[in-house]
């Protein structure tokens, strides 16, 4: 049995901090892919940052790099930065501290108060930018394993799992849909540097280049990135992997949450396709309406998930 | 005036009142020596280090409460100030007699006036004065609360006078904060100042949440029956939000908020995850004001919409129960000793400080023409504030707080300053005195529980009487030690 209100808390608690993850990851691999390519091609460097985090913000003092890594460090006007998701996460966590662990507690509130020292250091500092994202990706990871280590596997865990899950699985779709015209476009120009380069990018986006590796081997093929950052259900960031995860948690969360029924039945719809429907889609001329379609089902699954209970019932 | 120890760092003795540690300059009481002689030991950078460490673990553990008003920074570290204070096992029997005869005689006075009236239908207590207060609730006049108890959870203040002797100077029967602070304090200090605790038998205090949770379940309706005990907190934006979570967390049960509770047919029912769950008590930290906006105060979005009626239908217990406010009220609090003699037919055991009421015409004349040498405060406020303080306010200051007291003299009482206790505090490098209260938590429920010891809370500004967390207080451990011939 659990408040409701804290079970979306806990929803919510590890869709943020699956995000925070995220951001940081994307910043460093990003950052450590632009820093060699901006020599060979500065556009298409631009280019990267500017599909994964949209224009450049405006701090002219700065690189650009330097700008992205800033903003969606430690902006937290910015929504999608890590301080936001951060402060999001304490927040959450505040509020239903009864239900964690002081371990979780500890590692988030170190690594928040870790992250406002650091943004001190930074205004004075910039070259120390990388060096933050660095710890602050480790501090997450703490956390992660706190989280992992202390939390008894309860509706509780069950619900944090689900959100981190969400928002994993909606992230790697993003990223694939974002990416794909460019891995797409290297291919077909034969320009096999730039499709071994944006292959091992889009894998590295998603955490997922060594475990590519043990399946494939070193050969990056675009259909064999595709395929593993779709369909494979070993490795963690995958869509098929992240809809296995989610069907498990809410095949023994209680049926009684008003958004459970449509979540079922989506989730059930998706893991059908993901398992069997995978040459079809393999197939389709444009993967990117198969992205777009699982990203909106996911996106009306979250949303039937997160409706206040109380307006349900009335 | 500084004091001859063997000791590396400087400890200073104070000059007014009574010193907790020194019975005079260079001389410890003798339940202080061993402490004195841990700290002798310890160079002042080692200190510092530690003192440092203890900040760090406080602000990473989210031991914090909020500052109303401060947009930035709103979360504070509560100050904790590591020299232990110390009360021997005589002084705590004293004290937990004194406090169980007062909270028993509390209890009754509560019951009495919310029932048959017999103490002011003999005019012991006026009529004019428990009827004017605004937080004698008349309608729940006739209302019985679960097992006839309406103060669950009071915590009385104490301070020390000049001679050593303890004074109560209020109680607070409605949601008496800070009892977190007593706990996560031990745990601080044994963590940090571990070799401190050497050769002192000291009373643990980590079982209060135990202790609480018994008294709520002895108190609760059909408890255990499927049914919920809860703590009811107004939100993570409240002061004292970190105890409303910590308590939760310790006793192991939910921490709900006004929308997580619904009533339906004068039951109370929590929203969770697998329907609606029955609850059955409240350990609610929402002034009655707010409990229910049907009720009391229609704007309250805090509440729980039919709260009191289920409380009227005996389904649900509250603590504590709706009305209990009255009798920590300021000019109540003047009556105490006769209610004591009047339903215990005891003298009281614990003394306190003589209170002038201002809806008494005399009294009132007395408070304005004395109020440069008083302590006067409103009989509703809590936290320092609404206080004047007659020997260290400006003529200015005097004249217009005077002027506000015209316009409800009621609602005004004047007390003498007393000269609180002092006790050694680092600041600055330097053990130097500071002045202390202490608020003990006391049960009541099948039986009275007293946790051992208590808050106590410091005045960390040099010659400052306010020992409030919100106006630059801070904390002590406090010991009780095991009587060791027992």
């Amino acid at each position: 049995m659990m408040l409701s209100r804290i079970a979306d808390s806990l929803y919510w608690m590890g869709r943020y901090i699956e995000r925070a993850e995220n951001t940081c990851r994307l910043l460093k691999a990003t950052h450590e892919f632009t820093v060699e390519l901006s020599g060979l091609n500065d556009e298409l460097a631009e280019q990267e940052w500017e599909l994964l985090f949209g224009p450049p913000p405006m701090n002219e003092g700065l690189t650009l790099n330097a700008r992205y890594i800033d903003s969606f460090m430690y902006d937290a006007s910015n929504p999608f930065s890590v301080i936001y998701s951060i402060e999001q996460a304490r927040s959450n966590a505040r509020s239903i501290g009864e239900v964690l662990t002081r371990e979780v507690i500890q590692q988030l509130n170190e690594m928040y108060h870790a992250m406002v020292s650091s943004r001190q250091a930074v205004a004075l500092n910039p070259a120390r930018l990388t060096d933050f994202t660095e710890a602050t990706h480790k501090d997450i990871l703490t956390l992660l394993g706190a989280i992992e280590h202390t939390l008894t596997r309860d509706q509780g865990w069950t619900y944090m799992k689900l959100g981190e899950a969400m928002e994993r699985t909606q992230r790697t779709l993003r990223v694939i849909e974002l990416k794909l015209p460019t891995l797409r476009a290297a291919h077909k120009a034969k320009d096999l540097s730039m499709t071994f380069a944006f292959g091992r990018k889009m894998l590295l986006d998603l955490a997922s280049l060594e475990n590519y590796r043990r399946v494939y081997g070193a050969r990056l093929e675009p259909d064999q990135v595709l395929r593993f950052l779709l369909f494979n259900d070993q490795t963690p960031r995958s869509v098929h992997s992240g809809l296995k995860r989610m069907k498990s948690y809410v095949d023994v969360l209680p049926s009684a949450h008003p958004g459970m029924p449509t979540m079922r039945r989506i989730l059930g719809r998706r893991l059908a396709e993901a398992q069997y429907d995978e040459a079809r889609i393999m197939a389709m001329n444009d993967l990117s309406e198969y992205t777009e379609r699982a990203y909106r089902d996911l996106l009306s699954a979250h949303e039937a998930m997160v409706k206040p209970q109380h307006e349900v019932e009335a | 005036m500084r004091s001859k120890v063997e000791s590396q760092v400087d400890w200073n003795a104070s000059e007014q009142g009574f010193d907790e540690i020194w019975l005079k300059p260079g001389k410890p009481r003798k339940h202080y020596e061993q402490l004195l002689k841990s700290f002798g030991n310890m160079s002042p950078e080692e200190i510092a280090r530690r003192e440092n460490l203890q900040y760090l673990s406080l602000l990473n553990q989210g031991i914090t409460f909020n500052v109303y008003g401060e947009a930035e920074g709103r979360e504070r570290v509560f100050p904790f100030d590591f020299v232990p204070r110390i009360i021997t096992a005589p002084e705590w029997d004293h004290l937990k007699r004194g406090l169980t005869q007062r909270i028993t005689a509390i209890n009754r006075f509560l019951l009495d006036i919310y029932g048959e009236q017999d103490i002011l239908h003999k005019g012991v207590v006026p009529w004019e004065l428990i009827l004017s207060r605004k937080e004698y609730r008349r309608e729940l006049r006739g209302i019985i609360p679960p097992r006839k108890v309406f103060t669950h959870v009071c915590g009385t203040d104490l301070i020390r006078d000049d001679r050593g002797d303890f004074l109560v100077l209020e109680d607070n029967c409605r949601c008496p904060s800070g009892v977190s602070y007593v706990v996560e304090n031990r745990n601080l200090l044994a963590r940090t100042f571990p070799e401190l605790f050497n050769r002192y038998p000291v009373r643990p205090v980590r079982d209060y949440p135990q202790m609480l949770l018994d008294t709520l379940s002895f108190v609760a309706p059909h408890y255990g029956e499927n049914s919920l005990a809860v703590v009811l907190t107004p939100g993570s934006y409240n002061s004292a939000f970190f105890e409303h979570s910590f308590l939760a967390r310790e006793m192991g049960i939910p921490l709900v908020e006004g929308r997580d509770l619904i009533v339906e047919d004068n039951q109370v029912f929590a929203r969770t995850t697998e329907g609606r769950q029955r609850v059955s008590v409240i350990y609610r930290r929402i002034d009655d004001d707010f409990i229910d906006p049907v009720a009391f105060n229609h704007d309250s979005t805090l509440g729980v919409p039919g709260l009191l009626n289920a409380y009227r239908a005996g389904t649900v217990a509250l603590a504590n129960a709706p009305g209990a406010g009255v009798a920590d009220d300021k000019a109540v609090y003047a009556f105490i000793p006769e209610i004591i003699r009047h339903y215990l037919s005891e003298e009281p055991i614990l003394k306190q400080v003589t209170t002038f009421t201002g809806y008494k015409p005399d009294d009132f004349k007395y408070m304005v023409d004395h109020a440069s040498e008083l302590v006067i405060k409103t009989t509703g406020d809590a936290g320092g504030y609404g206080m004047l303080m007659g020997p260290m306010a400006s003529k200015k200051e005097v004249k217009e707080y005077v002027a506000k007291m015209h316009e409800n003299p009621g609602n005004y009482v004047g007390q003498p300053l007393i000269e609180l206790s002092s006790h050694s505090t680092f600041i600055d490098g330097k053990f130097v005195p500071r002045r202390i209260d202490l608020r003990p938590y006391i049960l009541y429920g099948d039986r009275v529980r007293i946790l051992p010891g208590g808050l106590t809370r410091v005045a960390l500004k040099e010659g400052s009487y306010v020992v409030n967390s919100s106006q630059g207080g801070g904390s002590k451990d406090t010991w009780v030690l095991e009587d060791r011939r027992a």
